[in-house]
């Protein structure tokens, strides 16, 4: 019974980390959103001299956070198991 | 040509785009006559058919049991079913819609490359581990562990045979009509050929020869791709800044081509693209089968990891081909007619193949874009012989202990009936807006299959009755206002204005499903509902531990 308890204790823990990797995934994916409100003018604007909009560069770091983030996830994982 | 092909396996993204894509690049002559033969395209599509077929040969004496057909028999590795899953969700549709929305309308095409890709992430944050431990070769194998066995299977086949087969019309009606213009092949002949193919892979070779074609494909299109890209930036002197200037001196909108809105003007509608593409990738089930191919639990994290790699660097790709095609096209003149691209903007990345590779990279391109359909639609025959032999015949009718001799022949034939049935499909619906067809998987996979999926494995509280009139709401919604949006009510049903403003409604009715299954879960004092609720402590630990407990191996039904 203690040693379900603290199987218990451990996938609560693991499910919590789940929804943390979830949610952050989601505000950054919604914030994809912004660029086609006012507040998010700035990412509409091209940075310095170049012809690199904000918003190209927010599609690229978004893809790269979220392999960054699957890595992470995975070796988190790994190191707790 | 419609454009959206269900990504989804991101096919859908292609057609998701038909309307506006056919306001900027209207059928052309040579879009209605086809293009003419292209040895090169001919000779590697053979060379890639005699390969697939003595694959689906060595597949074949592999087969013996029905595990073999749905899951091959759980042998392929992380690498490998990874770029299966690639190979299943990127299609040709994906690549030539979302080059053909940049080419027309430029950023804005990336908005569905960005859904498609971020729907990876949340498979492995959420379902990749408790799907691969719970279930062992549909979703529904999952959502039957805890809920009533047989209403919840039903509910679920209906899910899945709902999206399956209107991602098989999509396919269909896209593939006929791609075909056609890169082969110059009559509709009728083009999709009765993929239907044969398809069938020959999957009858004979299951989900092992299935899996094979997926790989080659995706090894096939990514190094395309590449190819493309790495010319593309070749002529721009390897700048990305050039190549954007030269984009925007090129199209005839300017700088406009760099930022939102060229497509898009409303945020809410990009957030109902967004939702719908992202949540229905979870609840694709020619996707989350995919999942039981693998040995383990940490290979089927592995493969979703691997997928996101290769689905990542494509759309990665994608804005170089993308803005590749503005920056050499438009100063192409030979490849336009009346002032419209030759072939319709979905051709706008073929004629990039040949402007940087000449015929034999256009034919090249040509011949992995027949590959791409192929493999996605071996996906779906798959995914849809599974629903009906394994959960409907094995789950439901043999009450979970079919005769595995019958099941296996059940599979096959299932097969058979699918392919024809897809080929009929396909020549009645030819003529329909497949932008409509390829909308509903995404949405229907986002507001039935997932909040069924997400709530048994993470709700104690769900209950069979809740999942059931859930799955039902979110079902009912969606069509409906699908059918009342703009692309049905207003482009196929000519009125002038449509009762719901958004074609992809699931960021409402996604919610509208939970909502529901919520209320009538905490609602429901049957036993039934208790028991279901008990069922969730062993269905948890199974999920994160795996079934070698054999006490927890089977929920209390």
């Amino acid at each position: 019974m203690e040693k379900e308890d603290q199987l218990l204790e451990a996938i609560r823990k693991k499910t919590r980390l789940r929804f943390l990797f979830a949610w952050v995934t989601v505000v950054l994916y919604g914030s994809f959103v912004l660029a086609y409100m006012e507040a998010g003018f700035f990412l509409r604007e091209t940075i310095g001299n170049s012809s690199v909009t904000g918003v190209l560069v927010l599609f690229w770091g978004l893809i790269l956070i979220f392999l960054l983030m699957e890595y992470i996830f995975i070796s988190v994982n790994k190191e707790k198991k | 040509m419609p454009f959206l092909s269900i990504l989804l396996s991101f096919k859908v993204l292609v057609f998701l785009a038909a309307p506006q894509l056919a306001r900027a690049a209207p059928a052309t002559p040579g879009e209605t006559a086809g293009q003419a033969l292209n040895v090169t395209a001919i000779g590697l599509f053979l060379a890639f058919v005699a390969a697939t077929i003595a694959i689906s040969y060595w597949a074949s004496k592999r087969a013996r049991s029905s595990g073999d057909f749905y899951n091959a028999g759980g042998n392929i590795t992380g690498l490998q079913n990874g770029a299966a899953i690639a190979g299943d969700f990127m299609s040709a549709a994906s690549f030539l819609g979302i080059t053909g929305l940049i080419f027309a309308f430029g950023f804005d095409g990336l908005v569905f490359a960005l859904g498609a890709f971020a729907g990876w992430p949340m498979m492995l944050f959420l379902l990749a581990k408790r799907i691969r431990n719970m279930g062992s070769y549909t979703f529904t194998d999952v959502v039957s562990q805890r809920l009533e066995r047989t209403k919840i299977r039903v509910v679920a086949i209906i899910g899945t045979i709902t999206v399956v087969i209107m991602y098989l019309i999509a396919q269909m009606v896209g593939a006929g009509k791609l075909i056609e213009l890169l082969f110059g092949l009559d509709y009728e002949i083009a999709i009765t050929t993929v239907s044969l193919l398809v069938i020959t892979y999957v009858t004979f070779g299951g989900m092992l020869a299935t899996t094979w074609v997926q790989i080659i494909k995706a090894i096939l299109l990514l190094f395309a791709a590449t190819a493309i890209a790495v010319l593309v930036m070749h002529r721009a002197g390897f700048s990305l800044d050039a190549l954007l200037e030269g984009a925007v001196v090129a199209h005839p909108e300017g700088s406009v081509i760099l930022a939102p809105g060229g497509l898009f003007k409303d945020p809410i509608q990009v957030a109902t693209i967004m939702v719908s593409m992202m949540f229905g990738i979870l609840g694709l089930p020619h996707i989350l089968m995919r999942l039981f191919t693998v040995p383990s639990m940490q290979e089927a994290k592995k493969s979703v990891f691997y997928a996101s790699l290769f689905i990542g660097y494509f759309y990665l790709l994608i804005v170089i081909i993308g803005f590749g095609t503005v920056f050499l096209l438009y100063t192409a003149p030979s490849i336009f007619s009346d002032g419209q691209l030759i072939g319709g903007g979905n051709m706008a990345a073929i004629h990039l193949s040949k402007i940087v590779g000449g015929d034999f990279l256009m034919g090249f391109m040509s011949a992995v874009a027949f590959a791409t359909i192929l493999a996605v639609v071996a996906g779906l025959t798959v995914s849809g012989a599974a629903a009906i032999s394994h959960d409907l015949y094995a789950g439901v009718i043999c009450k979970g202990n079919p005769d595995p001799v019958k099941e296996l022949r059940l599979t096959r034939i299932t097969s058979v009936a699918i392919g024809v049935i897809a080929v009929a499909l396909g020549i009645l619906f030819q003529n329909e807006n497949v932008g409509f067809l390829a909308t509903m998987p995404m949405v229907v996979a986002a507001s039935v299959n997932f909040p069924i999926l997400f709530f048994a494995l993470f709700w104690s509280g769900t209950t069979t009755r809740g999942a059931i009139l859930g799955a039902a709401v979110g079902l009912i919604s969606s069509i409906v206002l699908i059918v009342v949006g703009p692309q049905v009510w207003v482009s196929v049903l000519g009125f002038e204005s449509p009762l719901f403003p958004y074609n992809h409604p699931a960021l409402f009715t996604m919610p509208l499903a939970f909502i529901t299954m919520w209320f009538f879960s905490v609602t429901d004092k049957s036993v039934r509902g208790k028991l279901d609720r008990r069922n969730y402590h062993d269905l948890l630990i199974r999920s994160e531990y795996g079934p070698k407990d054999s006490r927890l191996e089977v929920a209390k039904h």
